[in-house]
């Protein structure tokens, strides 16, 4: 997948990208061949890279497009379901990451009218193509982590909670990893101190040196004084020099265009 | 007096704010200009309320720790990461013997690039291996700073923050720095370099020289509104779910620093020095306190007796 990755960059650097894009598909070619548990990753990687390569002119990146796009009908779809639940966990995950880029929304107060406006024209949406992919897919645990997320950014928290219960029961360590971390922060907000903790310490377990979660778990057992455990949990974390990456930081690609979130799915995919 | 008042502050370090002794860092000025000279007698401390017995020092006689806390995410690439790396070198090198300091640098990943060191050639070189890249998490990179405390005992503690831009990426709220804040007795100065978008602009303003004071409206542009890649959510019961708080001006104000903003990164050198300058203007306040036994929240007023001046002091600590 380091090739995946390095496509992308030199695509966003104007530099010959296909190489390592083809590489790519080789080896995801094979690993498909011979491991069908790859089956919905491989799905997403068609998919994803084709739409990626898209919002590309450069005759390479429309010639490969259509490659990606005529292997992915050839291999995947004879499982339209499947299909129809990747579509809409990707348009729930785009408005969703297209709802985090815009500008206020909410305020001490709580909603503000243009915060309404954001919810109704992006969150909503977002919540409604995820539920859609869970109902076609209900094996897609990253849909309930998505789907949770946005329920929380509507206000509505307690089912949040019940989609964030269901991520974090995900065979994905990332998925599991996150959705725990959002788990812990609820029941912090609710003043369930051990239950907070027990969600963070989970969360850790899964990424010990994962600096979220670390930072997460500092900040409350410091509030309740619990200072030095906090201090050796940070100062042990940092001692890592080359930390592996961390999944909530790979929830989204860095902010700008709708390709940036194509390309934040394609390296939580990677982590997997 | 001052002999009692330095031993005073020591046990004060060894029984941290809050328990026994209370120190409480304060800067003291006139139209922007610090008042020096002044003596315990000077000042009068109001815990909950109450007035205190004050013992104090100034601050020449006690050695301070300086956490420079350096945002290198990709945004400050090419001359305001040249522009930054000169300030904290210059800001290092400012420091006197038995003062010490250390490197923490952040972007969407935390670093503690140099632990804590006397003045020295370390310091700088950790400093010259700084490399911008990432995208910002500002949040968590001020709540770790505050726990990051200098080990060596009997210190000062001065947090110099800079960013240049708005967080991006963190998973903590502010507040959650605020409150780290809030309970800390290091004084936070932070510093913001003006907006991308600004910085052509800027060249044709009048220069800042060494850093404006700042608002809570403009201490991050654009504020913290949009989510981008933060999780936003609060973790306090009372709080709404998603925030909204600026963060380095409130942590300026709970802390009894400054937020200042550059206008440009050539301005950043000139900043820094005026930050170590500022903080060596400052008097370290002493107090037992007494007649106020309940545990919580204890709001601390300082104030100068019988002339104008404005103090900048922590609002208060947690007992």
């Amino acid at each position: 997948m380091m090739h995946t990755d390095a496509g992308f960059y030199f695509l966003t650097e104007k530099q010959p990208a296909m190489p390592h894009l083809e590489e790519a598909e080789k080896l995801l070619a094979r690993a498909l061949s011979s491991a069908p548990g790859h089956w919905d990753f491989g799905r997403r990687w068609y998919r994803t890279v084709e739409s990626v390569l898209k919002t590309y002119r450069s005759p390479g990146a429309q010639y490969f497009a259509k490659r990606f796009s005529d292997i992915w009908k050839a291999r995947f779809a004879e499982r339209p379901l499947s299909v129809r639940a990747l579509d809409a966990f990707h348009n729930g995950v785009v408005n969703e990451y297209d709802g985090c880029q815009k500008g206020e929304f909410l305020t001490v107060g709580g909603l503000t009218e243009f915060g309404d406006n954001l919810v109704q024209r992006y969150f909503v949406p977002a919540a409604r193509e995820l539920a859609l992919a869970m109902t076609l897919d209900p094996e897609m645990t990253d849909a309930a982590l998505h789907l949770g997320r946005v329920r929380l950014l509507e206000g509505r928290e307690r089912e949040a909670v019940e989609y964030f219960d269901r991520a974090a029961n995900a065979p994905s360590k990332p998925i599991a990893y996150t959705a725990k971390l959002f788990l812990g922060a609820i029941a912090e907000r609710a003043g369930r101190r051990d239950a907070a903790e027990a969600a963070y310490r989970g969360a850790v377990r899964l990424f010990p040196a994962a600096q979220s979660g670390i930072v997460a778990l500092a900040q409350l057992l410091d509030r309740h004084g619990k200072t030095a455990e906090a201090a050796v949990l940070l100062q042990t974390m940092l001692s890592v020099p080359e930390r592996s990456p961390d999944p909530w930081s790979l929830y989204f690609e860095e902010a700008g265009a709708d390709d940036a979130a194509s390309i934040g799915l394609m390296r939580a995919e990677v982590i997997k | 007096m001052r002999g009692f008042a330095l031993a005073l502050l020591v046990a004060a370090q060894i029984f941290r704010a809050g328990t026994d002794a209370v120190r409480v860092d304060a800067l003291v000025t006139s139209g922007n200009k610090p008042i020096g000279g002044l003596t315990a007698a000077d000042f009068e401390i109001l815990d909950n309320g109450v007035p205190q017995d004050v013992a104090n020092v100034t601050i020449e006689e006690v050695p301070f720790s300086m956490l420079l806390v350096l945002d290198t995410s990709a945004s400050m690439k090419g001359s305001p990461l040249d522009d930054l790396k000169a300030a904290a070198t210059a800001a290092v090198t400012a420091i006197r013997a038995g003062d010490r300091a250390s490197i923490f640098a952040f972007s969407d990943v935390l670093r503690h690039v140099s632990p804590w060191k006397s003045k020295g050639d370390e310091l700088t070189r950790a400093i010259g291996g700084l490399q911008a890249s990432g995208a910002t998490a500002l949040f968590d990179a001020a709540f770790a700073s505050l726990m990051l405390r200098d080990p060596d005992p009997g210190r000062r503690s001065l947090i110099l923050l800079f960013s240049d831009g708005e967080d991006t990426s963190s998973w903590l709220p502010a507040a959650a720095a605020i409150d780290k804040a809030t309970r800390s007795d290091a004084v936070v100065y932070a510093v913001v370099l003006g907006p991308p978008t600004d910085r052509g602009r800027s060249q044709n303003r009048a220069a800042t020289p060494a850093g404006a004071p700042i608002s809570a409206a403009n201490s991050e542009r654009g504020g913290n509104r949009r989510l981008l890649r933060r999780s936003g959510i609060t973790l306090t019961p009372d709080a709404p779910l998603i925030e909204q708080s600026p963060l380095l001006h409130e942590l300026a104000e709970r802390t009894g620093g400054e937020a200042m903003l550059a206008e440009s990164s050539g301005n950043l050198r000139a900043t820094f020095e005026r930050i170590v300058t500022d903080f060596r203007s400052r008097y370290l306040l002493s107090y037992v306190p007494k007649g106020v036994d309940a545990p919580g929240w204890h709001k601390i007023e300082v104030k100068v007796k019988g002339r104008r001046a404005n103090v900048k002091a922590r609002r208060g600590y947690e007992r």
